[in-house]
C-alpha cells in the first residue's frame, strides 16, 4: 500500500497537543462526602477490575491518538494494492439493451437501475489523477461521457441513461472502450452487464488458448482488463421471435404471416397469441410450451385495407416489450385503368395482361383512371398521372418547352421502324426491370425514342445493339410515364415470362410501391427501407417519427430510406414533412397525411434477448475491481468516528452527562 | 459549611413557630407527648394502679377496706406516681452533619447539622413549656458537650444559647461510646432523642441497644441532604470522606450510581425495620425540609400511633 499524497501526514503532529492535553487533564475533581460507606460497597466489589481503572486513561488516550491517525492517514489518500500510482482509466460500460429492462420479482426494479446503480457507486470512488468515461452498449454502441477526470459527470449522465429495445453490444462497446483509453496498463474496463449475448454460457469459462473464440467474440469480454459485473437474477419468460409477413402465394390481396414463439422459461407456459389488425382481432392462437420449446406457424389471410398487424402474447413475464410483435400491412387499392387502343390492333395481349394483374380494372371513363394506357395510340396532350405507351406509332404530344405555350416541342420524337431489334442492353438497377431479362429479345415493331428533356428525366431501359433506345420512363412532376416501343402483336414479348413481370413491376413503379408488403425491422440493427419519393437519383431528406413521438431526419437515396439502429419497438413513421417541425406538429402532419409518408415496423424478435438467464462470470482472468469498491481513505473516515462515537460512549458520556 | 454562625438560627421568625408548635402539640395530643407523662412507677399519687397484698408494716390507710369487708382478702391499694419527664437530646456533631448539598443553595436547604440544631431546640421548647425536664448532649465519637438538665419555659433562651455555641468536630461517630458516656452521667431515665445521619462506622445500632438496655425511651430523627439520597455525581471523581479523610477515586456511571441508589434505599429501609421492629419512634428527613414540617410529622405519626 502506498500514499497518493504522503506530505497530509504532518497533520498527524496533531497527536502531540492532544498528548500534553491529556497528560493535564488527569487531575481529578475532589468531592467531599458524609460518608464512604455506600462508594465503599460498590466498589468493593469491582477490585478485581482495578487494572482496567489504571489503564482506562490511557485507553482514552490511545482511542484519541488512533482517531487522530486515522484521519491523518485518510488525508494523505492511501491506494490499495490494485490501485497504481499512476492513476487508471477506468471505462464503465453500461448494458441497455432490451433485456436489460426486465423486472426482477424480488425488488420489482429493473436489470438497468440496478446496474446504473452499481455503476454511480464505482464511479463515485474515483481518485485524483484517474480518468473516467462512460459507454452504453445497447441496441448501439454509444460514449456518452468521454474520457474525463470529473466523476460527478459521469455519476450524473449514468442517471441519465436509459433504456432501450435493441440487442446487447457489448463486444463492440468494450472495443470502444479499448480504443478510448489505449494504454492496457491503465486501462480498466468494467461492464455492467447481465450477460444477454450469444455464446453466454462460455462467458463463464476461462478461454482455452487452442480455442477459436472469435465467433463469439469471446476473448473481447474475458481479458485482464475487463470486468463483468452480473446484473439481476435469472428469470422465466416468453417471447415471440419471429413475426414476418408477406405476399400470399394463393391469393393477390392476401398475405402470409410467420410467427414464431419460444418459451424460454423453465416451466411448462400455458397462453394464447392474440392476432390484431389495427386493434381488430384476427386470430387467437392458444398456446401450451414446454420449457425451451418453440412454436411456429404461418398465418394465411387476407385484407384490402392494410393495417398494424400486432401479435401479442398474453403473458405475465419479466419482459414485456418481446411480448408484442407488429406487421404493417399495406393499404391494396384498386387500380382504375383507361386503356386506348389505335388502329384496328386489339392488342389482345395487353388486354390479358391487365385482366392478371391483381387489383386492375379497366374503366372507360378517363377521368376515373389512375394509370393511361395508350398502344397503338398518341393523345392529343399528356394527361396528367402515371401514363404508359405501347407501340408508339408516331412523336409525343407536342408540350411547353420552358413553360412557354408559344413554343412547343413534342414530348419525344419516335425513330424509324428497326429490323430484329434485339436488346442488347438493359438497365438492371431500374425497378421496371427486376427479375426481367430482356437482352437477346426481340423486340418486333422497336423504334428508338429520343425524350424531349423538357417532359422529365429519361432512363433509358432497354436499348439495342446499335443503341437505339426501344424503352424509357420517364419521371415527370405530374406523372410517370413509361415508353415501350414494341408491337406486341407482331413480337414474341408477350409470350415471354418476362412481360407480364415487366407489366406488374410497372404498375408498382406507377403506383409507387404502394401495395408492397416491407418486412418488419428488428431493433438494432441498420437497414434500408424502400421509399420511393420521387427522383431516385436525387438524394432527400426525409423524417423519421419514433413510436415515443420524437423526430429525427433521414437521407433518401436512389428509392431506399437510411435507417440506423432503431432504438425502440414500436411502428416508426416516414414522412417528407417539413423536418425543422416541432415534434408534435411533425407527428400531426404524419396522422393527417399518411399516404404521403410510410410505416416501418420494428420488433425486437431476438432470441438472445429474451433469454433471461444470468451466466456466472468467470473471475479467472478478468481485471479487479478497479476501484476496490471505496478508497481505503473512505474506511479509514469510518473508522475514525468509529472510535470518536466509542471514545464518547466509554468516557465522555459522563461527563458530559 | 455549618460552623458559620454569622446567621442566626434562632431569630425571632423561630421562636414564633417554636410557640406555634407549643400549642399545636397541646391540642394534638392532650398531654400524651412529652410533658405530663405518668412514669412507669408506682407511688403516692392520686390514681389507682392495682392492688397487691398487705405485707406486715404497710401503711394501713391504704388498705382496700371494701374487699376486705367482702372478702374477707388483705390487699393494699397501690397508685401511680406522677412526676416530669426527663428529655434528653443527644445531637450528632460529628463533621458528617456538616457537609452541605453541593447543588443546592443555602435559601432552600440548610446543612444537617443546622436542620438538626432546629429540631433540638424545638423538642426542647415543646418539652420546657410542658414543665419536663431538658438536657442536650452534643457527641461524635463521644460525648464533647453538654447542657444539663433545665426545667421551665424560661430557660429556653439557654438552651437556643447552648445550641448555638456547638460546633461540629471532624471525628468519627461512635453513638455506643457516647451512649456509655451519657448513661453513666444522666441522673434518671426518660425520653433520650437521637439527632443524627447515622452515618456511624461502627453502627448506631449497638448504641441505641444499650440506651434501651438502660431504660431510656430512644426516638430516632434521621437527617440527611437530597444529595446522599441521590448523588449528582458522574465521571472520574475524587470522593473524600469528611470524617476520617480517607479518599477514593472513583468513575462513577449511570449504572454506579443506580447502585448507590439501591444501597442507600437499603440503608434508609433497614433503620426503619429496626426501629419498628423494636418499637422505637423513628423519624427520617431531609434537609429541604422545614424543621416545624419535621415536628409535625412526629406530632401527626404519635398521633396515629
Amino acid at each position: 500500500m502506498s500514499l497518493a499524497s504522503p506530505d497530509k501526514l504532518l497533520w498527524l503532529l496533531i497527536a502531540l497537543p492532544i498528548i500534553v492535553f491529556y497528560i493535564l487533564k488527569t487531575r481529578l475533581r475532589r468531592r467531599q462526602v458524609s460518608t464512604l460507606l455506600f462508594w465503599e460497597q460498590i466498589f468493593e466489589q469491582k477490585r478485581q477490575r482495578s487494572l482496567w481503572q489504571n489503564l482506562r486513561h490511557w485507553v482514552s488516550l490511545l482511542l484519541q491518538l488512533a482517531f487522530v491517525a486515522f484521519v491523518g492517514f485518510a488525508l494523505a489518500d492511501p491506494l490499495w494494492n490494485s490501485q497504481d500510482d499512476r492513476g487508471q482509466d477506468l471505462i464503465l460500460v453500461i448494458d441497455n439493451s432490451a433485456s436489460m429492462g426486465a423486472v426482477d420479482p424480488d425488488t420489482g426494479e429493473t436489470r438497468l437501475s440496478q446496474a446504473l446503480s452499481q455503476a454511480s457507486d464505482v464511479a463515485s470512488t474515483l481518485r485524483n489523477g484517474d480518468n473516467i468515461a462512460l459507454i452504453t452498449a445497447g441496441t448501439s454502441v454509444r460514449v456518452v461521457v468521454g474520457m474525463s477526470d470529473f466523476a460527478p459527470t459521469v455519476v450524473e449522465a449514468i442517471e441519465a441513461v436509459a433504456l432501450t429495445d435493441g440487442p446487447t453490444k457489448i463486444h463492440e462497446a468494450v472495443g470502444a472502450a479499448r480504443r478510448l483509453a489505449s494504454d492496457p496498463e491503465r486501462r480498466r474496463i468494467v461492464v455492467f452487464t447481465d450477460g444477454g449475448v450469444r455464446g453466454r454460457d462460455q462467458l463463464s469459462e476461462k478461454p482455452d488458448r487452442d480455442e477459436d473464440t472469435s465467433s463469439i467474440g469471446r476473448e473481447n469480454l474475458i481479458a485482464e482488463d475487463v470486468r463483468l459485473i452480473p446484473i439481476g437474477t435469472t428469470a422465466d419468460n416468453a417471447a415471440i421471435t419471429t413475426f414476418q409477413v408477406r405476399r400470399s402465394t394463393v391469393d393477390p390481396i392476401g398475405y402470409s404471416l410467420l410467427v414464431e414463439v419460444v418459451n424460454f422459461s423453465e416451466e411448462p407456459l400455458e397462453t394464447r397469441l392474440t392476432l390484431n389488425l389495427d386493434e381488430v382481432l384476427v386470430d387467437v392462437i392458444p398456446l401450451k410450451l414446454e420449457p425451451g420449446e418453440r412454436f411456429r406457424k404461418q398465418v394465411d389471410s387476407t385484407s384490402q385495407s392494410g393495417g398494424v398487424l400486432s401479435g401479442v402474447l398474453k403473458v405475465d413475464d419479466a419482459l414485456v416489450v418481446d411480448n408484442t410483435a407488429r406487421a404493417i400491412l399495406p393499404d391494396r387499392p384498386e387500380i382504375p385503368v383507361h386503356l386506348v387502343i389505335g388502329g384496328e390492333n386489339e392488342s389482345f395481349y395487353l388486354n390479358r395482361i391487365l385482366e392478371s394483374i391483381p387489383l386492375v380494372r379497366i374503366v372507360t371513363d378517363p377521368a376515373e383512371a389512375s394509370l393511361h394506357i395508350f398502344a397503338n395510340a398518341i393523345p392529343d396532350s399528356l394527361p396528367d398521372g402515371p401514363v404508359l405507351f405501347v407501340d408508339i406509332p408516331a412523336d409525343g404530344p407536342a408540350i411547353s418547352v420552358n413553360g412557354s405555350d408559344d413554343a412547343k416541342q413534342p414530348a419525344w420524337q419516335i425513330g424509324p421502324a428497326m429490323e430484329n431489334p434485339i436488346i442488347a442492353k438493359q438497365e438492371t438497377s431500374s425497378p421496371l426491370l427486376r427479375h426481367v431479362q430482356m437482352q437477346n429479345v426481340i423486340l418486333a415493331g422497336g423504334r428508338d425514342i429520343t425524350v424531349n428533356e423538357n417532359l422529365g428525366t429519361a432512363n433509358v431501359l432497354l436499348e439495342t445493339a446499335s443503341g437505339d433506345k426501344v424503352c424509357v420512363s420517364i419521371e415527370r412532376e405530374s406523372g410517370r410515364i413509361l415508353l415501350l416501343a414494341s408491337d406486341l402483336d407482331s413480337s414474341d414479348l408477350p409470350l415471354r415470362i418476362a412481360f407480364p413481370v415487366l407489366m406488374t413491376n410497372a404498375m408498382n413503379w406507377f403506383m409507387r410501391e404502394t401495395g408492397e408488403i416491407r418486412p418488419a425491422l428488428a431493433t438494432g440493427i441498420a437497414s434500408q427501407v424502400p421509399w420511393d419519393v420521387g427522383d431516385s437519383e436525387q438524394t432527400m431528406l426525409g423524417t423519421m417519427i419514433d413510436p415515443q413521438g420524437h423526430s429525427s431526419p433521414i437521407t433518401v437515396q436512389d428509392g431506399l430510406a437510411k435507417l440506423g439502429a432503431l432504438p425502440h419497438v414500436g411502428v416508426y413513421q416516414l414522412t417528407t414533412d417539413d423536418t425543422n417541425a416541432p415534434n408534435d406538429t411533425a407527428i400531426e402532419a404524419a396522422a393527417n397525411t399518411e399516404t404521403t409518408g410510410e410505416r416501418v415496423a420494428v420488433n425486437l424478435t431476438d432470441e438472445v434477448e429474451s433469454d433471461l438467464r444470468i451466466p456466472e462470470f468467470s473471475d479467472a482472468s478478468s481485471a479487479p475491481l478497479p476501484p476496490a469498491s471505496r478508497s481505503p481513505w473512505f474506511y479509514l473516515v469510518l473508522a475514525a468516528c468509529g472510535l470518536v462515537i466509542a471514545e464518547w460512549a466509554l468516557f465522555q458520556r459522563r461527563v458530559v452527562a | 459549611m455549618a460552623n458559620d454562625t454569622s446567621t442566626p438560627i434562632f431569630d425571632s421568625e423561630f421562636l414564633k413557630r417554636l410557640e406555634y408548635l407549643s400549642l399545636l402539640s397541646k391540642r394534638m395530643f392532650q398531654g400524651q407527648l412529652l410533658a405530663q407523662r405518668r412514669t412507669m412507677q408506682t407511688g403516692g399519687g392520686i390514681e389507682f394502679s392495682d392492688h397487691r397484698e398487705y405485707i406486715h408494716g404497710d401503711d394501713l390507710r391504704y388498705l382496700d377496706w371494701n374487699v376486705y369487708a367482702r372478702h374477707g382478702d388483705l390487699l393494699l391499694k397501690r397508685f401511680q406516681e406522677e412526676e416530669d419527664l426527663h428529655v434528653y437530646v443527644l445531637l450528632d456533631v460529628s463533621q458528617s452533619m456538616a457537609v452541605e448539598d453541593p447543588a443546592n443553595d443555602r435559601q432552600s436547604s440548610l446543612s444537617k447539622f443546622t436542620l438538626g440544631r432546629q429540631i433540638a431546640a424545638a423538642l426542647s421548647y415543646i418539652a420546657l413549656a410542658d414543665l419536663d425536664r431538658v438536657s442536650i448532649f452534643a457527641y461524635a465519637d463521644g460525648m464533647k458537650v453538654s447542657m444539663p438538665l433545665v426545667r421551665g419555659k424560661d430557660r429556653i433562651l439557654s438552651v437556643l444559647r447552648f445550641l448555638e455555641s456547638l460546633k461540629c468536630q471532624s471525628e468519627r461517630t461512635d453513638l455506643k461510646r457516647t451512649v456509655g458516656e451519657f448513661v453513666s452521667r444522666a441522673p434518671r431515665t426518660g425520653l433520650a432523642i437521637v439527632v443524627s445521619d447515622l452515618f456511624d462506622q461502627a453502627g448506631f445500632r449497638d448504641g441505641i441497644d444499650r440506651l434501651r438496655y438502660a431504660q431510656f425511651e430512644p426516638h430516632v430523627i434521621q437527617i440527611h441532604t437530597p444529595q446522599e439520597a441521590s448523588p449528582a455525581l458522574l465521571g472520574d471523581v475524587q470522593l473524600v470522606d469528611c470524617e476520617t479523610g480517607i479518599e477514593k477515586k472513583v468513575t462513577v456511571t449511570e449504572r454506579k450510581l443506580k447502585q448507590y441508589k439501591k444501597l442507600f434505599d437499603a440503608f434508609t429501609a433497614d433503620i426503619e425495620r429496626y426501629c419498628r421492629t423494636q418499637g422505637l419512634a423513628h423519624t427520617r428527613t431531609t434537609t429541604d425540609v422545614p424543621f416545624d414540617a419535621v415536628l409535625l410529622k412526629m406530632m401527626r405519626a404519635a398521633a396515629v400511633g
